[in-house]
């Protein structure tokens, strides 16, 4: 298996939110990248939000800046005690990248925003695609569906989000209508399927026509988030234009369309910065002769790339950068780089309730690294030219804490520089 | 003095309950059936859905053996819709000792129970993924049978004959008046009161000696749990055994579109509740895996333990699986309580016959002189069409054809909107848990994380009133408590991926009521 001869200054292991930036981030210091993974990150099973800090304890975070001093001072084995000058600057980047695709994200650190979902419940963001969010105080919410489309029940989010908005102080009145487009014959419809039919102006024509009858007094119209994928603003306008009132979308369950669009904007970024991009690869860190290789089994043929500098943004145990082993242990899948353990017995790993208070103990587990992403193993940094980013790092409860969009972008950010540089 | 409400409470709606609850119905007898929960919510619903050919107690128990070959034949000509016939086969391996395959012949031709051998090759072919250390191979008629599609059927049959049934309902007192049975007392959705009737039947299982002892009689239970899991894939054919004297993790049963491979045993005194362990679970794979290798390495989806309702008046718990299968009614006339019975220990396969004899005693006592005729006739066919695996599910809903109706639900599992629909629309008052037991809806690899939000949907959609996010994250709960001993791989994944979607993209556990 020969050695490629083109060198990188950098790869990134990793499509996902942590990746594309740690490439982004290296790509705007000069570096040449490369950025690879088997497939792409969780973005395509989120919201397509940039998630900082939702909740501390039973709270709900107002304001993300605020509430991670106190997460930093009583968790300093939480990642962000090492990120916190990063996330600025890594959000900046994220920002200036996905408007390059006409994908605008607003709000900052400054202020969470609660926005509504699929299920009728309400969820804080910190940076949120415009088609997500509007003034929710007094509205006559109408909840429209699709005949066919199976993610996304108005019925449901009419009958919650009344609740839900009561328990934030706002009021709001909303109720459910379904529309049936009759050449979908309502068979097996996803999200990224309607995307592509909303940027069509023949099934916006008749979706609107359906649409209208029902608008009533509504000041407010809410669909599931499947209005386009690449151009979701312009569809999203036309809209709102056309119907008069102002449109949300609502977050549904996988695939993201919103995430979706986020990932490809982000990669979009990266291509435009010289980057290179190459999905459909599974990665092996090798050491032959003392030199520093990524085995790569692509679908054509397997291949190796020399490395310079490495970054891993291989993810958590979702994406597959850390596996949960039979055999009671957590590891890394790319480089077998030490892992700090969940505490106790893996009897305990995982707790009484899957939604209970506090997060799984073995959400906890992951790579220990240094102010400068380089992981550590009993306390020594492992490899200079290794640096980890995203879910796998250790320390976190990014799903009771709805903090792993900032960890993504912020070590991201420092791990791209400081493999840049 | 007045006419009771009742001329029968059966206590306990797990099959054997139903069974009885049919029979006194079908012979005219005025009968009420109560339960703590759901049907089959107790050992009906957590046992490895095997109908016995009988030839696990072939050697054994002879008596327990020849009951179960004979129930086995009336049960698939009674309730045809609930009974796969997969066949059975027994798997001598070649480090077993090779006696207990002859000794196995003899005790089943002795009990009527039709065994064939078959060549070790001939055997791989039918099911490849047996061991290649096959030595030997015996066919029995063992089936499996869907427990849940059973209780109902027995239900709706005796509903047609005029039986009542209360779900949810307790029973916390017995009335005795006089040394005779007087009435129940009960607390259920409404409260407490109190119902009069004339005779009382036992069937609660595992809670037997808890009935029991309400009315100050004895009943000595010594439940005897064991641990089944759940893999992700049908590994089998047939219902896989092992050839030797019963022991932990020796059979492997098809079920639907999985595999159960089974089972432990250990005697503890709760009947409720009981704490599986990642080790009980690893050994049961190990011990399966001799049978069917690659079972070491499939994905488990998810364990439980049910509690066989040993009757035990000696009270050996060091002795759970020497205790016999077989069963014991016991009339606590000689205690003071006339026209209360228990009918305790047997088995799925015989709960009609169990149900028989205990009829029978009732009647007697109420001076009723019509037979049973249970053995004759038919259940009611089941409310989903009978379908057992994917290919066959598939079929079903090409055939159906497009429109609402056979929109996937759930896609692990190919069920349709119309038949989730379906089982709502009859019992949707207690939740989806309770409303689509039996559908196995959310059992498949995703555990629930795609068609569970969309059962609620459908709820919602039909009721808006209906709490649908309480009780689909109660729906993930149970999934999540199913799961979490075998939370590792693939499957710890699916459950961190749960996660994202549950508690990230939607804040499930921040909603209002959840």
């Amino acid at each position: 298996m020969p050695p490629v001869s083109e060198p990188y200054d950098v790869v990134v292991v990793g499509l996902g939110l942590a990746g594309l930036t740690a490439a982004l981030a290296a790509a705007e210091r000069g570096a040449r990248v490369l950025a690879l993974g088997k497939g792409y990150g969780t973005t395509h099973f989120r919201s397509g939000t940039i998630d900082v800090l939702g909740h501390a304890g039973a709270e709900v975070v107002g304001n993300p800046r605020a509430g991670l001093a106190q997460l930093c001072q009583e968790r300093p084995e939480h990642p962000y005690a090492l990120l916190r000058e990063e996330l600025e600057p890594a959000l900046t980047l994220v920002r200036d990248a996905t408007a390059e695709s006409s994908l605008e994200l607003l709000g900052d650190l400054d202020a969470n925003r609660l926005l509504p979902t699929a299920l009728g419940t309400l969820r804080p963001a910190c940076l949120h695609q415009p088609t997500m969010g509007a003034d929710l105080r007094g509205a006559s919410v109408l909840a429209a569906g699709i005949e066919g489309y199976r993610d996304f029940e108005p019925a449901l989010f009419a009958a919650n989000l009344p609740a839900a908005a009561a328990a934030h102080g706002i009021e709001l009145r909303a109720r459910a209508a379904r529309v049936e487009m009759p050449p979908l014959r309502r068979h097996h419809l996803d999200g990224p399927g309607l995307a592509q039919l909303f940027e069509q102006a023949w099934f916006r024509d008749q979706f609107l026509e359906t649409l209208r009858p029902d608008l009533g007094d509504a000041t407010l119209v809410a669909l599931p988030a499947v209005l386009g994928l690449r151009h979701a603003a312009e569809v999203h306008a036309i809209l709102e234009r056309r119907l008069g009132v102002p449109v949300i979308e609502l977050p549904a369950l996988p695939p993201s369309v919103p995430g979706m669009r986020l990932q490809r904007a982000l990669e979009s970024a990266l291509r435009v910065r010289g980057g290179r991009v190459q999905v459909g690869a599974r990665a092996r860190f090798v050491r032959e002769g003392g030199r520093a290789l990524l085995e790569i089994a692509a679908a054509a043929h397997p291949f190796r790339i020399p490395l310079r500098r490495l970054v891993l943004a291989t993810g958590g145990p979702v994406s597959g950068g850390l596996v949960v082993e039979r055999s009671g242990r957590v590891s890394e899948t790319v480089a077998g780089v030490p892992v700090e353990q969940p505490a106790g017995e893996p009897e305990h790993w995982y707790g009484n309730d899957f939604l209970g208070a506090g997060a799984q103990p073995v959400s906890l587990a992951g790579i220990r690294v240094d102010a400068a992403m380089r992981p550590l193993g009993g306390g020594e940094v492992v490899d200079p030219d290794l640096f980890a980013a995203g879910g796998l790092l250790a320390g976190a409860c990014r799903s009771a804490e709805l903090s792993a969009d900032g960890i993504a972008c912020a070590s991201g950010h420092a791990a791209g520089r400081e493999a840049a540089s | 003095m007045n006419r009771p409400d009742f001329d029968a409470v059966v206590i306990g709606g797990g099959v054997t309950g139903t069974g009885v609850l049919r029979d006194l119905a079908m012979r005219g007898v005025r009968c009420l059936l109560v339960e703590q929960g759901d049907l089959c919510h107790g050992t009906s619903g957590r046992f490895h859905g095997l109908l016995h050919s009988g030839a696990r107690y072939a050697v054994r128990d002879p008596v327990a053996a020849r009951e179960c070959i004979a129930e086995n034949r009336i049960v698939r000509q009674i309730a045809p819709d609930c009974v796969e016939d997969t066949g059975g086969v027994f798997c001598l391996l070649e480090e077993d000792p090779e006696e207990y395959a002859d000794r196995l012949i003899e005790a089943c031709e002795d009990a009527d129970i039709e065994i064939d051998e078959q060549a070790p090759d001939r055997a791989r072919e039918v099911d490849p993924l047996l061991s290649p250390r096959l030595a030997r191979a015996l066919e029995v008629p063992d089936a499996t049978i869907n427990p849940f599609e059973l209780a109902m059927a027995n239900v709706r049959s005796a509903e047609n004959c005029g039986a009542r049934l209360r779900r949810r309902t307790r029973v916390v007192g017995v009335v005795v008046e006089r040394g005779r049975v007087a009435g129940v007392e009960v607390e259920g959705p409404e409260g407490r009161e109190r119902i009069g009737t004339r005779a009382i039947v036992n069937a609660a299982g595992p809670w037997a000696g808890v009935v029991a002892g309400l009315a100050g009689a004895d009943v000595a239970m010594s439940p005897g749990w064991g641990v089944m899991v759940v893999m992700n894939e049908r590994l089998s054919r047939r219902v896989v055994n092992r050839c030797r004297m019963p022991g932990d993790g020796d059979i492997v049963v098809p079920v639907g579109t999985v595999s159960i491979a089974g089972t432990t045993s250990h005697v503890l005194p709760d009947p409720e509740h009981y704490e599986i362990r990642r080790a009980e679970v690893l050994a049961v794979m190990r011990a399966s895996a001799e049978l069917i290798p690659t079972l070491a390495e499939a994905r488990p989806l998810r364990v439980y333990a049910g509690a066989r309702p040993l009757y035990d008046p000696g009270h050996d718990a060091s002795r759970s699986r020497g205790m016999t299968r077989g069963h014991t009614l016991l009339d606590h006339a000689g205690e003071g309580v006339e026209g209360m019975v228990s009918i305790v220990g047997g088995k799925l396969t015989t709960y009609r016959l169990m149900a028989e004899e205990t009829a029978d005693a009732v009647c007697r006592r109420l001076g009723v002189r019509t037979p049973c005729a249970t053995a004759a006739e038919p259940l009611p066919p089941p409310r989903a069409a009978r379908r057992w695996q994917l290919g066959e599910r598939l079929t079903l809903n090409e055939e159906r054809g497009a429109g609402a109706d056979s929109d996937l639900v759930c896609e692990c599992e190919l069920i349709t909107r119309g038949e989730v629909g379906r089982f709502l629309s009859e019992r949707r008052d207690n939740g989806l848990e309770d409303g689509l037991r039996g559908l196995r809806l959310g059992m498949g690899p995703c555990q629930a994380a795609f068609c569970a939000p969309r059962a609620a949907g459908l709820l919602a959609a039909e009721d808006p009133d209906t709490p649908a996010l309480a009780q689909l994250a109660d729906f993930l709960e149970e999934r999540f408590r199913g799961a979490r001993p075998v939370l590792w791989e693939d499957q710890a994944r699916q459950m961190h991926l749960n996660e994202i979607v549950y508690r990230e993209v939607f804040s499930l556990d921040r909603a209002p009521g959840v």
